[in-house]
């Protein structure tokens, strides 16, 4: 029968197969999983100081070590609240404070599955029947000064997001999310209360 | 014979051009802002470390002798990164200025010297095997009325590219937009800066 359609239709048929065939290839059907490990640490769980100082905040989301400009742009509104209400703070600026207190924050996204870019095309072009796992590293670490001269305290904490696309089964260690944003937002949420966390149990913290 | 069939078939050429269509529709073809200056907690630290005073940021623009459209645009495999400051990367640069020296306490708007800065360089590659990128401006710093600093710094970056344009466009973006922190923490370590603008 295809052999009698008419050129524009078999046009039209492989033009529609190349951007379904495309769009497979880039969203592979994809759902996201937050790794079980990293848990959000209750506010009530932070080692708070007996007399909490301002403090400046700096925030930088990087990939692969590198600055990244819009993911940061994203990303700090809602670090910086989080921060705010840590309660581990008396007030929280970006800009200089009283006392030169500095808090600085990276978030670092780095590739934990080689080739991810591959299992995903893959995927793509067998129209999700090969179903494919890629997963994202997060390290976050926080690094205070209580005054501009002394020695700078830190911590770090890990977390993953999970990338399923075609049909592979979910991930034993994941909880999935309706959305990427929502795994970004939930994993920043988990991984910042994991690294405060241990921040304030740092005994040069006070 | 191949190239002959496809330039006497109409239709084979509007499926190569649907299928290249298909494919900038697929791959972006878009504007790609950079993202809103941030403060950099490295240059904070050198801020701290320079000894430098409290500076005005005067007026930031395109190099007289700079080509012009290195200001408003770069070309990355059809897509166009641009400034999200004016659309021009001279003012991104001047509010990534002004945002590393408020965070690091040396921002003032009435103090009696001030920078200005041109453009010369603003180059993204980003081919199939090592993207480049490259950032250079003239700083100049004068104080009541006299230049005490006129200098041209530049920065630049090699990477791994990949040939997937998903992975290689943001990630040269990534790689160009980092550059700008890299210039002004190479100007607030030039000794001859420190030396014009001491505390």
């Amino acid at each position: 029968m295809s052999r009698f359609l008419p050129p524009f239709q078999t046009l039209l048929n492989l033009t529609r197969a190349i951007l379904l065939l495309g769009l497979l290839a880039l969203t592979g059907c994809a759902s996201f999983y937050v790794d079980t490990a990293t848990k959000e640490i209750p506010v009530d769980a932070y080692q708070k100081p007996a007399s909490p100082h301002p403090v400046q905040v700096v925030f930088e989301f990087q990939t692969k070590g590198v600055t990244n400009a819009r993911a940061t742009q994203y990303l700090a509104p809602q670090v910086l609240e989080q921060i705010k209400s840590s309660g581990l703070f008396s007030e929280l600026k970006t800009t200089p404070v009283e006392g030169g207190a500095l808090l600085s924050i990276v978030l670092n996204n780095v590739p934990l599955t080689d080739d991810a870019f591959g299992k995903g095309f893959v995927t793509g072009l067998t129209f999700g029947l090969a179903g494919s796992q890629v997963s994202d590293g997060y390290v976050c670490t926080m690094k205070y000064l209580a005054q501009p001269q002394a020695p700078a305290i830190s911590s770090t904490a890990r977390h993953a997001i999970h990338t399923v696309m075609g049909a592979k089964d979910a991930p034993a260690n994941g909880t999935r999310m309706d959305s990427l944003e929502m795994a970004v937002k939930t994993m920043t949420r988990q991984i910042v209360s994991t690294a405060l966390d241990a921040l304030s149990r740092d005994p040069g913290f006070k | 014979m191949i190239v002959a069939g496809a330039r006497s078939d109409p239709g084979r050429r509007c499926l190569s051009a649907l299928a290249g269509l298909a494919f900038a529709a697929l791959t972006g073809c878009a504007q790609l802002p950079l993202g809103e200056p941030a403060a950099s907690f490295g240059n904070i630290e050198k801020a701290g470390r320079s000894g430098t005073a409290p500076v005005a940021v005067g007026s930031f623009r395109l190099d007289p002798g700079a080509a012009p459209g290195i200001d408003t645009g770069l070309s990355v495999r059809s897509n166009v990164v641009v400034s999200p400051i004016q659309g021009s990367f001279a003012q991104y640069l001047r509010q990534t200025l002004i945002t590393d020296l408020q965070a690091a306490g040396l921002y003032d708007a009435a103090s009696p010297s001030e920078i200005s800065g041109f453009l010369t360089d603003s180059t993204l590659d980003v081919p199939l095997d090592t993207g480049h990128a490259s950032l250079g401006a003239r700083f100049v710093v004068v104080r009541l009325g006299k230049a005490v600093y006129d200098k041209e710094l530049n920065v630049s970056a090699s990477w791994p590219s990949s040939f997937v344009g998903m992975e290689a466009i943001p990630s040269g973006v990534n790689q160009y937009g980092a550059l700008y922190h890299t210039l002004i923490g190479k100007l607030l370590d030039d000794l001859d800066y420190q030396a014009a603008n001491p505390k």
